[in-house]
C-alpha cells in the first residue's frame, strides 16, 4: 500500500497555528512556544499555519520571513548601518515592525497546499518543485495537518526501502 | 551588550554536535547521519535538516539538505516504479541511488557557494546573511576551519526574546 500524506503528516492540534489578525510578536511567542531543546540543539516548528476567525487556513508564516519582516533585510543600504548607533536605531525599528499583523508578512495560499489522500510521493515532488519545506494539508477543504520534509525524510525506509 | 551585538559562536552548534558526513561517502551514511537525530517531542517528529558535508581534511566542502535528498529519493522512486512497470527507460542516474551503486554525497550536495558566516560576526549579522542569502543555516568558520553551524531556529531564540513583551 503506497504511502498517503495523511499516513505522515503532523496533525493540525500538534502543530503552531496563529490567527491572520494576530501581530507578528504575537507569532513570534507560539512559535518559541514550540522550541525545546534536546542533547545539545534546539528544536521546534519552522513555520506557523496561519488561519482566518472560522478556523480556515489563509497563509503560512516561516521563521525566515518573521527575520526579514521585523527588520533584517539587507541592512548595507541604510546608512543607519554605518554609524555608532545603529543597534538602538535597529531595536526601535524591530518593535515597531512586530506590531504588524501576520496577514501582511503571511505566504498566501496560491502556494502549495497538499490532499491528505493524496501519495506521499506526489507531495514530495510538491515540496522539491515549489522549493519548499512544508505544505500545509488539506481534507474537504479543511486545514487538518502539514507535512514537513522531515516527515518524509522520517519515512525514507518505507519510500525505498532498499535505499 | 546589545543583545544582537552576541556573537555567532555563543548560539551554534558546534561540530561535534551536528550531523557531518564524507563527501566521498554513500548517500546511505548521510541518511543514517540525518536519521540519529530524529527524536519526537510528545507527538511530533524533530532532528538536523541538513548535514554538513567533509573532505578528509575535517574542511567543509558542502551542505547536504532535506530537500535536495528528496530530489534523489524522488529520482529512486521514479526508478522503481518504471522498473515495476516495465518501462525501458534507463533513468541512468536514478537507478544509482541505492546503496550498492553509489551515488555519493558530493552528487547531491549544494556546493561551496554557499553562505557561510565567522563565528565572531554578530547575531544580528547572521540574520541579515540568511535573509539575504534565503537560506535557514549558515555553516560557521573561525580562522578558516568549520566549527559549527547556527540555523534560523537558533536566531529565532535570541530575537524572540527582544520582541516578547
Amino acid at each position: 500500500m503506497p504511502l498517503t500524506v495523511k499516513d505522515v503528516m503532523v496533525p493540525i492540534g500538534d502543530y503552531s497555528t496563529v490567527s491572520g489578525e494576530a501581530t507578528l510578536r504575537e507569532a513570534v511567542a507560539v512559535l518559541r512556544g514550540s522550541f525545546h531543546r534536546t542533547g545539545k540543539a534546539l528544536y521546534g516548528h519552522y513555520s506557523v499555519l496561519v488561519l482566518d476567525e472560522n478556523e480556515r487556513l489563509i497563509g503560512l508564516l516561516t521563521l525566515r520571513s518573521l527575520l526579514r519582516a521585523v527588520g533584517f533585510r539587507d541592512l548595507t543600504e541604510d546608512i543607519w548601518v554605518k554609524a555608532e548607533s545603529w543597534g538602538w536605531y535597529f531595536m526601535e525599528k524591530m518593535q515597531r515592525e512586530a506590531g504588524v499583523r501576520v496577514r501582511d508578512i503571511m505566504r498566501p495560499l496560491e502556494l502549495a497546499t497538499v490532499n491528505a489522500d493524496q501519495p506521499l510521493l506526489q507531495a514530495v515532488h510538491l515540496l522539491v518543485t515549489h522549493q519548499v519545506n512544508s505544505l500545509p494539508v488539506l481534507e474537504d477543504g479543511r486545514v487538518t495537518g502539514i507535512l514537513r520534509t522531515i516527515d518524509v525524510f522520517r519515512a525514507i525506509d518505507r519510500i525505498i526501502p532498499d535505499l | 551588550m546589545m543583545p544582537g551585538e552576541r556573537k555567532v559562536r555563543e548560539i551554534m552548534i558546534s561540530l561535534r554536535d551536528y550531523s557531518t558526513v564524507q563527501a566521498e561517502a554513500p548517500l546511505g551514511e548521510a541518511i543514517k547521519a540525518l536519521q540519529e537525530s530524529l527524536h519526537q517531542d510528545g507527538r511530533v517528529w524533530y532532528g538536523f535538516h541538513s548535514v554538513l558535508v567533509l573532505d578528509r581534511e575535517q574542511r567543509l566542502v558542502g551542505l547536504l539538505t532535506l530537500r535536495s535528498l528528496l530530489k534523489a529519493i524522488e529520482l529512486a522512486a521514479l526508478h522503481r516504479d518504471a522498473l515495476l512497470r516495465g518501462a525501458s527507460w534507463g533513468w541512468y542516474f536514478a537507478g544509482r541511488v541505492h546503496r550498492q551503486s553509489g551515488v555519493r554525497v558530493r552528487d547531491i550536495m549544494r556546493p561551496l557557494s554557499l553562505a557561510t558566516i565567522e563565528s565572531e560576526e554578530t547575531v544580528f549579522q547572521a540574520a541579515v546573511k540568511m535573509v539575504a542569502h534565503r537560506v535557514n543555516s549558515l555553516p560557521v568558520l573561525e580562522k578558516g576551519r568549520l566549527v559549527g553551524i547556527v540555523r534560523t531556529i537558533d536566531i529565532f531564540q535570541l530575537i524572540g526574546e527582544l520582541l516578547a513583551d
